[in-house]
């Protein structure tokens, strides 16, 4: 027996949600309330979760304990293609359903994942900061070569400019090293990184300033 | 007698008056007025249509005036003798440089001040370290790059890109696309009706106060100074301003996002919404300073 219509959409519902849109799905999808109410609820919890839930996005391990412990426990049953369909009894989710599956998410997810999920956290964190350090190692090591042989000849030079060079040097190593120890804390933060790579950028502009305005004798 | 003495006496205080009034006129219009300076350049060139200018000074007061020849005039005038000003055209591009002649020289001694006025359409390239530059209604494509000195702009209609380490900087009433980076220099964009400005500093202060365009894009960034925007009613605009440290204050009443395009860390002051339609993008984003999203007064 083939699927039904709504079998054929519910299979494609995973990309009907990420916005990938059959032509025939959308005129399904404009034709049956069970259907239409399915995606009411899928979107209710796709709404409802980042409040929930911690920020970092759970692993497949923990998805896939989460789904074993409910095919345990008869909450679903072991084949099908999408679990959260076969928890649909009649083919249709109510709203209010949605609220009680949503809290069973939570629920099973804090209970199978947590311990994982703060393991999995730190590796994260340190597989994050590796990755910046690594990046930011040479940078800070260019730029203190070239901060050593240019600034004591920038140094020798009197003037508005010299001055102005060197104060704002120390605005950015300040800002260097504020935006490093924010990385460290935060390595997965991209706007501290940004900061980060965007004063090494200053510095290094400065230093062609300088090492500009010693050769000129400015 | 009597008469005549008085009448002696007022004329002879008259003709007093006058001769210190003419003095006081000499003085005015060449000593006060118009400093006298011992080193005078002026040279005139005729160029084609979109000339390109490119200008070189270490220190001094640096005016780029527009006008509608087809003409670019160089005035420069300095005090010592141990620089050397000068302007040469090379086909459709004029250079103007300041020479220093003499190895040793202190800071006071390598000021130049510089008028220079080019046809609307030209383009610029100027580099000033320290004093001023002032430049005003130029159309074409401009870059100015400072050290200390601090840059005026006033209806400049090109693409407009300044670069200084601890000059200010202000643009009012610019039309073209902006793009400012500096270092501790506050900048000030006032009136602007311009649909692109990119403007960063690091410890100075931002200020915009201009016109939001449809499908402009406006993005403000700085490390720990203020940055302050000013609305009105009328304006349309998605926001997203993020202070990691610091603070966001906000008086527009937005309607919140479908889609958050970045999530920011969970201790960041951060605000996401649309002001009325949404038309123009407003990125603002701060390291430990304060951002203001405030009502035009």
């Amino acid at each position: 027996m083939g699927m039904t219509r709504c079998e054929e959409f519910w299979n494609r519902s995973e990309a009907w949600m990420e916005n990938e849109r059959h032509p025939e799905d959308s005129d399904h999808f404009a034709a049956c309330p069970r259907c239409r109410a399915l995606i009411a609820d899928l979107e209710m919890i796709r709404k409802a979760a980042p409040l929930a839930l911690p920020e970092t996005e759970p692993s497949a391990r923990v998805w896939s304990s989460l789904r074993a412990q409910l095919e345990k426990e008869g909450l679903i049953r072991a084949q099908g293609s999408k679990w959260w369909q076969n928890l649909l009894p009649t083919g249709v989710f109510r709203p209010a359903l949605a609220g009680a599956y949503l809290g069973l998410v939570i629920i099973a997810s804090v209970t199978f994942g947590w311990r994982n999920h703060s393991k999995e956290l730190a590796l994260i964190h340190d597989a994050w900061l590796d990755r910046a350090q690594n990046a930011m190692a040479p940078l800070q090591a260019q730029l203190n070569s070239a901060e050593a042989k240019l600034v004591p000849a920038a140094q020798t030079q009197n003037s508005d400019v010299t001055a102005t060079l060197n104060r704002n040097l120390a605005i950015v190593d300040n800002m260097i090293s504020m935006c490093e120890k924010s990385v460290r804390d935060d390595p997965q933060n991209e706007i501290t990184r940004d900061y980060l790579y965007t004063a090494y950028q200053q510095k290094a502009d400065l230093l062609a300033t300088m090492a500009q305005s010693g050769a000129e004798g400015r | 007698m009597m008469m005549r003495q008085t009448t002696g006496r007022t004329l002879s205080a008259l003709m007093m008056g006058w001769r210190a009034a003419g003095n006081m006129a000499v003085i005015l219009l060449f000593g006060a007025a118009s400093p006298v300076y011992a080193h005078h350049l002026q040279k005139q060139f005729d160029v084609q249509s979109h000339p390109l200018i490119t200008f070189h000074n270490p220190s001094g007061k640096v005016t780029i005036l527009s006008w509608n020849k087809p003409q670019v005039l160089v005035v420069a005038d300095h005090d010592s003798p141990k620089i050397e000003v000068d302007a040469e055209q090379m086909g459709n591009r004029i250079d103007v440089l300041t020479h220093q002649l003499a190895d040793q020289i202190n800071p006071d001694e390598l000021r130049a001040n510089y008028t220079i006025t080019v046809p609307e359409d030209a383009e610029l390239q100027i580099h000033n370290d320290s004093g001023e530059v002032t430049v005003t209604k130029i159309l074409g494509d401009t870059s100015v790059e400072t050290v200390a000195a601090g840059v005026d702009a006033q209806d400049m209609g090109g693409y407009f890109v300044v670069q200084t380490v601890g000059g200010s900087f202000e643009c009012a009433r610019c039309s073209g696309r902006i793009e400012v980076h500096s270092i501790s220099g506050n900048l000030q964009l006032v009136d602007d009706h311009s649909s692109s400005i990119f403007a960063q500093t690091s410890t100075g202060d931002i200020l915009l106060d201009g016109d939001f365009l449809p499908n402009g894009v406006y993005r403000l960034k700085n490390y720990s100074g203020a940055i302050d925007v000013k609305f009105s009613h009328r304006d349309s605009f998605d926001v997203s301003a993020t202070s990691l440290y610091g603070k966001v204050d906000n008086q527009a009443k937005l309607t919140p996002p479908s889609h958050f395009s970045t999530r920011p860390p969970k201790y960041a002051r951060s605000l996401f919404g649309s002001f009325n339609q949404g038309r123009a993008k407003l990125e603002l984003t701060s390291f430990n300073g304060t951002i203001s999203i405030h009502k035009r007064d």
